[in-house]
């Protein structure tokens, strides 16, 4: 479990100064699929960047199952940064070994893993992300935009960390790409059972995957809650230039003719297939 | 650890000496340091000390700033400052086996670290308070004449201000690449010297093949825009001599002046 107290944090650049986050509380539960939202500047970045202590906060406090991060008596750097895997945006950028199996395997070499059990993390993670194994002897930059992305995911993965946090994961990827990897994320989260911080400007990826939103805006967390929760508040976020999903309008507007949708979907398909079950057409 | 570098980096500000113009501020950069070359007696550095504590004073760029570039050649300082203690011929101030120690190199050092600190705070206060493409600019303008005789000054300018402009870029993606290694729990800190280096290869690999990408990408986009060089071309700033480069110059030749008056009198 992630908790986040009253973190604030402040950039300085020649005589001035930013606050970049400003007193944002948040906690991610074991298992939780955390989606956090916001606009380009909205702090969103930054914030994820003191969860594995990359940046250290101006004032606040990030405790991981209880102990405080930035205490270095209490939790070694390297150990914070093993349980809490931050995949940058367009990780791919990172990549650097001459093999994909390399660059997987360079975490948990950083960890003094053994060799069995190094490659028992590398399969185990190019599994989770959808690599095939042929691929493992390839080199990483003879590879699509989208494979690079997921061998760059499971370098991460392979540290086997309580809580994985991604930065748009999704980004610069055509819409079938797109789904693919937030699908995978779920998968990842289903199969660990660990938490997932999923962070995005787009309602629609973090509305379809997410258990519960966090609204970032100017540097401040202004709402928390499940989808559900969110999306009623459509004037709140129409007031920060959020959109609630299309689908969700639709759904809204079916809502409003009377017919009785359940408060839970938030997939194109699914809705797409309750419609078809529960909404009579009429013909003509 | 890379924000640590303050030698060529801008420090935004609204200040007088910000405003000023390049050119000026490139001359009189370049009068300073010859000018400290000049100096021969202690009292010979007054003249350009007090100038100079007076400039980054009107510039707002915080002492401690300014002083931090310093940092980043103390190594040299104190190589240069042992070879003048250790290397100077005359009174023997203290022996280590047979390398002796004299006052007159210690009195060397002292000059030797005045004036390098000093070059290093004036031309650091050039660039603290020009934003690179300005200092470009103002570089071009004053190498002007030596288009008549063929050079390609305009390419150099071009260059440099590619150069330049890339820097800050590639620091930002240094940093990105390090912060994402270190989530993957690279280690940049610790170990001997030999470990330390291949710990750079995870940020090398990556910084260059971005670096190539992005000449790449360059390249394609000045010649889909028709980049042709230096003809015709007009530029959106204009550069501007103002009332206040010509009081800046005019003080600029008083400190000489001075300088130049002390020196005479206490040889």
């Amino acid at each position: 479990m992630i908790e986040i107290r009253h973190l604030t944090h402040t950039y300085t650049s020649g005589i001035h100064k930013t606050d970049a986050i400003r007193d944002v509380n948040l906690t991610i539960a074991d298992g939780e699929l955390m989606g956090i939202i916001g606009h380009t500047g909205s702090g969103k970045s930054t914030l994820i960047q003191h969860l594995n202590a990359l940046l250290k906060p101006t004032s606040g406090q990030v405790l991981l199952d209880g102990v405080d991060i930035f205490d270095s008596k209490a939790i070694a750097l390297k150990e914070v940064r093993k349980n809490v895997g931050l995949v940058f945006q367009y990780p791919e950028y990172q990549l650097f070994e001459e093999t994909v199996y390399k660059d997987i395997a360079f975490a948990p070499k950083n960890y003094g893993c053994s060799e069995e059990e190094i490659k028992e993390r590398v399969l185990a993670a190019a599994k989770t992300v959808g690599l095939k194994e042929n691929l493992l002897d390839k080199s990483p930059f003879a590879l699509s935009g989208g494979q690079k992305r997921r061998v760059a995911i499971a370098g991460v993965l392979a540290m086997n960390p309580k809580v994985l946090v991604l930065d748009e994961p999704a980004a610069g990827l055509d819409p079938f790409g797109r789904e693919k990897i937030l699908y995978e994320v779920e998968k990842i989260r289903a199969q660990r059972g660990i938490s997932v911080v999923l962070v995005s400007h787009s309602m629609e990826d973090v509305a379809a995957h997410a258990d519960r939103i966090a609204v970032m805006h100017d540097g401040e967390m202004k709402m928390c809650g499940t989808p559900a929760e969110i999306f009623a508040q459509d004037q709140v976020l129409e007031e920060m230039r959020l959109d609630v999903p299309q689908i969700t309008k639709i759904l809204n507007a079916l809502r409003k003719m009377g017919i009785a949708v359940p408060e839970d979907i938030f997939k194109v398909q699914e809705a797409a297939d309750w419609i078809l079950q529960n909404v009579p057409f009429t013909k003509g | 650890m890379l924000k640590d570098i303050t030698l060529g980096q801008y420090f935004p500000g609204d200040s007088v000496v910000h405003k000023a113009d390049p050119r000026m501020k490139i001359l009189i950069t370049l009068v300073f340091l010859i000018g400290l070359f000049t100096v021969k007696s202690w009292l010979g550095f007054l003249p350009v000390l007090v100038f100079t504590v007076f400039v980054i004073r009107i510039s707002q760029v915080p002492f401690w700033y300014v002083l931090k570039g310093l940092k980043a050649i103390a190594v040299l300082i104190a190589i240069t400052g042992c070879f003048n203690i250790f290397l100077t011929e005359g009174t023997v101030w203290f022996q280590i086996g047979w390398l002796k120690a004299t006052y007159e190199g210690l009195n060397l050092a002292g000059f030797m670290l005045v004036r390098i600190c000093m070059l290093i705070v004036i031309t650091s206060m050039l660039t603290l308070t020009t934003t690179p493409i300005m200092l470009t600019d103002g570089i071009e303008s004053l190498l002007n004449p030596l288009k008549k005789i063929k050079v390609p000054v305009h390419e150099f300018a071009m260059m440099m201000t590619i150069a330049l402009r890339f820097i800050p870029t590639i620091m930002e993606e240094t940093d990105k690449i390090m912060k994402a290694q270190s989530a993957r729990g690279a280690d940049f800190e610790s170990g001997n010297l030999l470990q330390r280096a291949k710990a750079m290869i995870p940020i090398l690999v990556p910084l260059f093949i971005s670096a190539f990408r992005r000449a790449d990408e360059l390249a394609v986009a000045m010649e889909c825009r028709c980049y042709h060089g230096d003809q015709n071309r007009t530029k959106l700033r204009q550069l501007h001599f103002s009332g206040i480069d010509a009081l800046a110059a005019v003080f600029t030749l008083l400190v000489l002046v001075f300088q130049f008056v002390i020196e005479g009198m206490t040889l």
